[in-house]
This record gives C-alpha cells, sequence and structure tokens, in this order.
C-alpha cells in the first residue's frame, strides 16, 4: 500500500525517536563480518578453493599452462611414489636400513661385530634379559651382501648364559 | 799400617764382587723364568694347534666365524653353542688350509656348547685330550688359550686361572664355570682352554669386561653332555623333585636344607624328606644351596645317583633315579606340595580340611 505524504509524515516522526539497542554500534563491524563469513561458506569448499586459486594466479606474471603443468607433475610423482610404497612395503626402511649397515661396516666394523655378537647372545639365552638391550632390526642383520660377505661375525659371547632358578633340582 | 789397608781394600773388593754376582744372578734367574714360560707356552702351542680349527657358518642373522677343536681322531668338534649351536653350512679351516664340511651333533644352551662332526677329514686328524676330572685344577693354575681371533692367524694366549664361579651379575649359571685372566678377542669363542700339558680343561664361551678376561665351561660338563649324546642322542637333564633352601643350622658343613618334596617325584620315591641336609650328591659335595645348583647339572634322566644327607645327626645314603624335569609351569598330574619345613601343624590341619 502506497503511502501518503500524511502518513509517512507521521511514520518518520514516529521513528525519529527511536534507539538502537546499547552496543549496537560497537557490536556492527563484528557483527557485519560474522554474517559475511556464514553467507562465504554456504558455498561449497571447492568452489571457494578455486575462487581463491583464481584470486592468486590473477596476480602472477607467468602463463597459466606453466601452473597446470607443474600441478600434474607434482601429482605423477606422489602417484610413483605411493605405488612403490604399496608394491615394495618397507622399502623406504630396508633402504636407510642397508645404508646405515654398509656406513657402519665400512666404517666402525668392530661395533657392528659387537652389536650383532651380542643381539645373537641374546636370542642364545632363550629369552633371559642377560644382555645389553642392544636391537638392530632383522632387515639390517639378514643383509647378506652388508654383514655376510664382507665381514663375518667374530663370535664371542659377552657373557655366559645364566639364570634366575629357584633352588630346585 | 799397609797391611791393614790392604785387608780392607781387599774385603770391599769382595763385598763388591759379591754385590754384583748376587744381582747379576737375580737378573739371569729372573730371566730364566720368563723365558722357560714363554718357552712352555710356545711347547704347548706347537703340540696343540693342529687340533684347532675355524668354524665359518651361517645362521639366521648371516655369516659368523669362531673357533674349534677336535676331541677325537673321528673328526669330532667341540665348539661353543653360540659358534655352533643354530648354525648350519660348516666350514671347517684345520691347518695347512684344508677345508671340509662338518655338521652340528647336538647342542645344550645350558652349558654353552655345541659338538659337531666334521666330513672327510684325513687320517689321522690331531686332537686334544681333556684332561682328567679329578687332577687338582686350582686357581692360579697357568693356563693356555689357541683360537683364531677376528681374521688373524691361530694365536696363543696365556693367563692364570682366576676362579671357579656360579653365578655372575646376580645370576645363576647352569654349572660352575672357570674364570681365566686370559685375554680373549671375538672369534674365540669356542676355543679350548689348555693347561701346560696341553689337556682341555674347558671351552671358552664368554669374554668378561671387554675381554680382559673369559668364562670357559669346565670339561666336566662337556663330558656330560658328550656322554649324554653318545648314550641317548640328545641331553637328558635329570629331575630329582627337591627344593632347597638355606638353613641357619648347618649339618656337616652344609646349609644345603630339604625344604619341599613333590608327591611322586623321584626324590620322594628314594626315601629323601624334608629338613634333611644335603651334603652329597653323585660326587659332588654340597656346602650351600648353590652347589646343589651344580650338582644337579650332572643328573641324568634315567641313569641312578647317590645321595648323602644329614639327619637326626646320622649320615644316610640314599639312591634316586632322576627323572626328566616336567615342563616349566605344566601342572604335573597327581602332585601336590608336600608341606614346606616352614609350615605349621595348624597351617597343615586347614590345608588337610
Amino acid at each position: 500500500m502506497p503511502l501518503d505524504d500524511q502518513t509517512l509524515s507521521k511514520l518518520l516522526r514516529l521513528k525519529r525517536h527511536e534507539q538502537p539497542p546499547p552496543g549496537y554500534f560497537e557490536d556492527f563491524l563484528k557483527e557485519y563480518q560474522y554474517r559475511q563469513r556464514a553467507e562465504l561458506l554456504r558455498r561449497p569448499a571447492w568452489r571457494i578453493a578455486l575462487d581463491r586459486w583464481e584470486a592468486f594466479t590473477e596476480g602472477l606474471t607467468l602463463a597459466r599452462f606453466t601452473y597446470g603443468t607443474a600441478s600434474v607433475a607434482v601429482l605423477c610423482l606422489a602417484g610413483a611414489l605411493t605405488y612403490n610404497m604399496l608394491e615394495h612395503p618397507g622399502s623406504s626402511v630396508r633402504t636407510s636400513a642397508v645404508t646405515l649397515a654398509q656406513s657402519a661396516t665400512v666404517g666402525k666394523p668392530a661395533q657392528v661385530m659387537q652389536v650383532a655378537t651380542a643381539t645373537q647372545f641374546e636370542e642364545g639365552s632363550r629369552g633371559s634379559s642377560l644382555t645389553p638391550q642392544i636391537r638392530i632390526p632383522d632387515a639390517l642383520l639378514n643383509q647378506p651382501t652388508v654383514t655376510g660377505s664382507q665381514h663375518p661375525r667374530y663370535i664371542l659371547d659377552a657373557r655366559p648364559v645364566s639364570y634366575d632358578p629357584p633352588f630346585d633340582f | 799400617m799397609t797391611l791393614l789397608l790392604t785387608f780392607r781394600t781387599s774385603t770391599l773388593a769382595a763385598l763388591c764382587a759379591t754385590l754384583v754376582l748376587f744381582a747379576g744372578g737375580a737378573r739371569a734367574e729372573e730371566g730364566s723364568v720368563a723365558d722357560s714360560l714363554s718357552k712352555e707356552v710356545k711347547e704347548v702351542f706347537e703340540r696343540c694347534k693342529g687340533a684347532v680349527v675355524k668354524i665359518e657358518a651361517s645362521d639366521k642373522n648371516g655369516h659368523l666365524c669362531g673357533t674349534g677343536f677336535f676331541i677325537d681322531p673321528s673328526g669330532t668338534l667341540l665348539t661353543s653353542y653360540s659358534v655352533g649351536g643354530e648354525s648350519r653350512d660348516f666350514v671347517v679351516s684345520c691347518q695347512g688350509n684344508v677345508k671340509t664340511t662338518a655338521r652340528l651333533l647336538i647342542a645344550d644352551p645350558r652349558a654353552g656348547i655345541a659338538i659337531l662332526k666334521a666330513d672327510n677329514l684325513p687320517t689321522c686328524t690331531p686332537f686334544l685330550p681333556m684332561v682328567k676330572p679329578a687332577s687338582g685344577l686350582a686357581v692360579a693354575t697357568p693356563v693356555v688359550t689357541i683360537a683364531y681371533p677376528m681374521d688373524m692367524p691361530l694365536t696363543p694366549s696365556f693367563g692364570l686361572i682366576s676362579g671357579f664361579d656360579l653365578k655372575y651379575l646376580g645370576r645363576f649359571f647352569a654349572t660352575t664355570h672357570i674364570r681365566a685372566s686370559v685375554p680373549v678377542q671375538r672369534g674365540q669363542g669356542g676355543a679350548p682352554l689348555l693347561n701346560m700339558k696341553g689337556e682341555v680343561v674347558g671351552v671358552i664361551i664368554s669374554s668378561i669386561d671387554n675381554g680382559s678376561s673369559c668364562f670357559a665351561i669346565p670339561v666336566e660338563a662337556v663330558e656330560k653332555i658328550h656322554r649324554d649324546y653318545e648314550r641317548y642322542g640328545e641331553v637328558r637333564p635329570g629331575w630329582l623333585g627337591v627344593l632347597v633352601c638355606a638353613t641357619s643350622a648347618a649339618g656337616k658343613g652344609s646349609t644345603a636344607e630339604i625344604e619341599r618334596l613333590e608327591f611322586n617325584a623321584p626324590a620322594i620315591k628314594a626315601g629323601l624328606r624334608p629338613r634333611d641336609i644335603l651334603l652329597k650328591i653323585g660326587q659332588i659335595s654340597i656346602t650351600s644351596p648353590q652347589d646343589v645348583l651344580n650338582a644337579s647339572f650332572f643328573l641324568t634322566a634315567g641313569e641312578k645317583t647317590s645321595i648323602v644327607v644329614w639327619r637326626e645327626e646320622k649320615e644316610l645314603t640314599f639312591s634316586a633315579e632322576p627323572a626328566e624335569r616336567p615342563l616349566s609351569g605344566a601342572p604335573i598330574p597327581g602332585l601336590q606340595a608336600i608341606p614346606t619345613v616352614s609350615a605349621t601343624s595348624e597351617d597343615i590341619t586347614l590345608r588337610l580340611r
């Protein structure tokens, strides 16, 4: 219903005395940003990401296909690594173990032999905790080319097999 | 006056000459002791080195290398459990670069030794004789070991017997070990410990404190394992079903008191009772509960043994036939523990109810 001048004047007079609640102006900016963010989040996440990506690339000077190519390359590399790890589980661990063993064997053979001897003794002691608590991964010990051909383990136990038995016989 | 001077001068000269002679003699004697020692070690080394071999093998951890020695002319080899107990593909290198294969006959982790058999050996293989058990091995007896340390050639080491130990760092061995002040290195596990006659008194199984000394399993324990193998084809530790405790009221010099017996166990069948003081098990005298551990190592399941006890101021001898030790933790059918000596009559009554 259209308002005539009289009605409008009356309404303006009436509105002139209205005041916002206390703190309205202090919270105005916060409320505005909150509503803005809420409005923004109504959109799907991929759309937001795309908008941001577009905004980012607009500021760059390189050709767009350059970024596309780099993205594809990164995806291919990640895929290849994932495939390799699934096909050969623990391969990265083994590689590092072999590297460790090779460096240890070449640089400090005595220490490697000491560890191997102690570990073997621990196994030989039927599970009792007799030896220094040194454990090396089986992957490292099972490398025949590392500990097998070059430097065998020279055997001498660090202590004899011993027990903690009751005095029964 | 001249005569007096001449007398004094001649006396002084004689004194000096005596001192010089005495000092020279002492030095000469000192030299002769070292020379004599060196000569004896060299003789033992030359006499025994032909029987000591390098043993190479493989186990789940890779390639290993240790020492061993022949104990008979048919090629029976003795080494430590760590070298031969869980290994395969044995290659034995004798003197003169003769190599042959070998196989495992028996191994005992309790004693820490393994017995192998070498194949295709030349006739008249040199071997090391075992010392007689009653030969009186004592502290400070000189001993020699001949072994292959690391990848070095056959090497002699000399030292003294430092003691006979049943425990080390709070844990007990299965049997008494020889502790010798012989420096050892890796690769010498399984080497023979020899007296100055070239007889085996033990097998080196471990080092002490970074190789300044070593532990060796005595030849008696080795013979027990070897004998079990020859008779039964396996190691047969015996079990009597006796629990021993230390008592303050020592009887006949022993503090090893029977605390408990198992029903139907060989000990109770033989006539032993709680509170008996153990004096002797087999040929081994008992003075403390620790001696019981050593004596029990030599029990063989199925072979009768004598047990001497002190009961009511009398020395009694029983004959018991050890059985095979029941599996640890497994309940023994129909067996219950006889009340311990510390149990009161009230406890026993309660249990019977």
